[in-house]
């Protein structure tokens, strides 16, 4: 089924919308939900609260990619699930890994979180480096740090070598970046 | 700032990123799986491949394709892909071609509530009553966006019986509709039906891998898939070797579970199991959900036996062998110490079989239980196609290494549901030449109502002059009719109905032609 199909049927509050939604775009979710979560039931839930999120914010909101849409929603539940389950002492995932990596970015890992209102501004910063980037680049960084990719998959994927060691200069280049930027990093 | 933050930030970033950073594959494999493909293919099909996917004066396909993509063309967010071009396995054929897009689906239709009444199974005074609080008016119109397409060719050149191939856009669940009629010289022509593989194995340009969620979105993506060759090669060659691989089943059987209760609300059956993911795949059919701790190698699978459907459990083991799984009963489906249940009971048997009789039982059950129901069993659904489709697209699966973690038997649905492009193949004497004409209603790409873009209420179509044909198309003729309901927004076919300009000659060596119309 098409998306435009897809969104007409959560706007006709049609509970196939679900059903669609999932058999379309489930195992991205899921692969991307287990990517950060390690834990198969604990993706599905993920993949199941994503849907629901859909159902109760399709309309008003209209996505202009529905797959994007639904990838974001599951990534940011599984980051939320990550945090309690580490809170908790529990649970696996690639997550503590991305972010050991991402403290190079920092000057302070352990300094104090950007406010609310400064994360808009820092994902727009990155978004912009980003497309400074060459494809490549770009898709080794987005791949490792938006999908949560084992470096070993992306290097298999991209076909390149030394992608642990690219990756490095890639989060030296965007530590710099929003250096720049004045972002206190 | 800490890391956090970073991790936090980057999930608001474009989506053009997260849709460039889709999974690619790696080109050594891909190049393999396409050369084994056309190797295999040439044999039977030997003229066909030289020109898939590119210029006539390059060997370069990809770079050709590349250099074509029509920048003026608008990127729409449901996009219908173009009328393709007519291929062959003839040297030499040669054709002149005329595509006429009738609008006539364009003219409004009134759906009465007595045309709604007859649709229903069982129409009566309360579904009656209820259109007619509805529809006050006693029905609505129906507007369709479809053109009805009529690609012909005058063809010339062949020696001999020629298999001539036709390509179009389609999901199986939208054959009925998009089905071309053939006709040769005015009599119907039937034609094979081959099915090219989901997008995502092909589209990407330095990756291995199968991105089951990458489909035909684009003009770009389109030509990239179709790029080598591989792609139409794969599709005819229909390989379903992976049916004779050797697995090992576990089939839950006898199953006992106590009914819901106020302690047991959705009484739930786990096999737990250790598996070596280094030298064992497993797929589950008829299961839930599940678990997998990666250091320990314990795996699970469960479903609900509450809520249970028609149809198998079963895992299917691939390479390596698992322990003998143990059955545990849950008050949920949530399988944590502590939730157990008792009185759940299976057994659970063991046998040695092949994926092409394990994945047949489950598409079979599959289609019983839930295709017939959910789509109709429309006409022009060709299941066994289709069965062969999802063998081999699992089979790609397997060799990419790609993890599934949903059951096998919900990808079938899956697979039936993704646009991907159908061939049509007949064989024909050609020796006199004669006519060949494809008839097919073909959809508009659009943006979403919803979506306030600048492209609100504009259709688009699009026509493919060369993409892969071997054809030498001498001439290119596109005419428009009942034209009366629309007028152009954009495009490069030349047309001017203002000014009585409904036919057009076009350059068969321009790649791609774009027409964007709105309605009166």
């Amino acid at each position: 089924m098409e998306d435009r199909d897809i969104v007409g049927l959560y706007f006709a509050r049609d509970e196939a919308a679900i059903s669609e939604s999932d058999r379309k775009y489930g195992a991205l979710c899921r692969s991307l939900s287990m990517n950060i979560l390690g834990v198969l039931q604990d993706a599905e839930e993920c993949v199941a609260d994503t849907w629901h999120r859909c159902w109760t914010s399709i309309p008003p909101q209209c996505p202009r990619s529905l797959r994007c849409f639904a990838a974001r929603i599951t990534r940011n539940i599984s980051i939320s699930r990550w945090r309690a389950a580490r809170a908790e002492k529990r649970g696996g995932g690639r997550c503590d890994e991305l972010l050991s990596e991402l403290g190079e970015c920092v000057a302070d890992p352990g300094g104090d979180p950007v406010r609310e209102s400064e994360l808009r501004e820092l994902s727009r910063s990155i978004d912009s480096w980003l497309d400074t980037l060459g494809e490549t680049d770009r898709y080794i960084f987005v791949r490792r740090y938006w999908y949560g990719e084992s470096v070993h998959g992306i290097a298999d994927a991209a076909g390149v070598t030394g992608c642990a060691q690219r990756l490095h200069r890639l989060r030296l280049k965007l530590r710099e970046h929003l250096e720049k930027e004045g972002f206190s990093v | 700032m800490r890391p956090d933050d970073i991790l936090n930030a980057m999930t608001d970033i474009s989506d053009r990123h997260i849709e460039q950073a889709r999974p690619k594959r790696r080109r050594a494999r891909y190049l393999a799986a396409a050369l084994a493909a056309v190797l295999v293919i040439a044999v039977a099909l030997p003229s066909v491949l030289p020109r898939m996917g590119g210029g006539a004066s390059s060997e370069s396909g990809i770079a050709d394709l590349e250099e074509s993509a029509p920048e003026s063309s608008i990127q729409f967010m449901s996009y219908a892909g173009p009328i393709m071009p007519l291929t062959s396995t003839a040297e030499g054929l040669s054709a002149g071609r005329t595509v006429t897009l009738d609008f006539s689906p364009w003219e409004p239709v009134w759906h009465s509530i007595d045309d709604m009444m007859a649709e229903l199974p069982e129409p009566d005074a309360e579904a009656r009553a209820q259109y007619e609080e509805w529809f006050p008016d006693g029905g609505y119109w129906i507007e369709s966006t479809d053109v009805i397409v009529r690609d012909s060719y005058v063809l010339s050149g062949a020696e001999g019986e020629t298999a001539l191939v036709y390509p179009f856009i389609s999901s199986f669940t939208e054959l009925a509709k998009n089905m071309p009629s053939l006709t040769l010289d005015g009599r119907p022509l039937y034609g094979a039906l081959y099915a090219g593989d989901l997008a995502g194995y092909y589209a990407g340009d330095t990756g291995g891998g199968f991105d089951y969620g990458s489909g035909i979105d684009s003009w770009d993506s389109l030509s990239a898939v179709l790029a080598s060759g591989g792609y139409m090669a794969a599709a005819l060659e229909n390989d379903m070797s992976f049916a004779e691989m050797p697995v090992t089943v576990y089939r839950v059987e006898d199953i006992s579970a106590p009914p819901e209760s106020e302690e047991a609300q959705n009484p739930t059956l786990e096999l737990s199991f250790t598996v070596d993911a280094d030298s064992t795949t497993v797929w589950s059919w008829g299961f839930n959900g599940g678990s997998w701790d990666f250091e320990t190698g314990e795996m699970s699978r469960n479903f609900s036996t509450s809520h249970d459907r028609d149809g198998g459990h079963c895992l299917i083991v691939i390479g390596g062998d698992i322990s003998e799984p143990d059955v545990t009963g849950y008050r949920t489906g949530d399988c944590s110490e502590g939730n157990e249940l008792a009185g759940v009971t299976a057994s659970v048997t063991r046998e040695e079989t092949t994926m092409g009789e394990i994945l047949r039982e489950a598409f079979d059950s599959y289609m019983e239980n839930y295709f017939g129901v959910e789509y109709g069993g429309a006409d022009g659904f060709d299941r066994e196609l289709l069965y062969s489709v999802s063998l081999r697209t699992l089979a790609l699966y397997y060799e990419t290494g790609a993890e599934i973690y949903e059951d096998v038997g919900s990808l079938f649905g899956a697979i039936a549901a993704y646009d991907r492009v159908f061939y049509l193949v007949c064989d024909v004497d050609l020796s006199a030449g004669g006519v060949f004409t494809a008839e097919l209603v073909k959809e508009a790409s659009f943006d979403y109502q919803c979506a306030h873009t600048e492209n609100q209420g504009l259709s688009g179509y699009e026509l493919a002059a060369d993409l892969g044909s071997n054809i030498n198309m001498l001439s290119l003729t596109a005419r428009l009719e009942n034209f009366e309901n629309c007028t152009i927004s954009g495009g490069n076919f030349g047309f001017d109905p203002e000014n009585g300009v409904f036919e057009t000659e076009l350059d068969p060596s321009v790649d791609l032609y774009h027409l964007e119309v709105r309605r009166k």
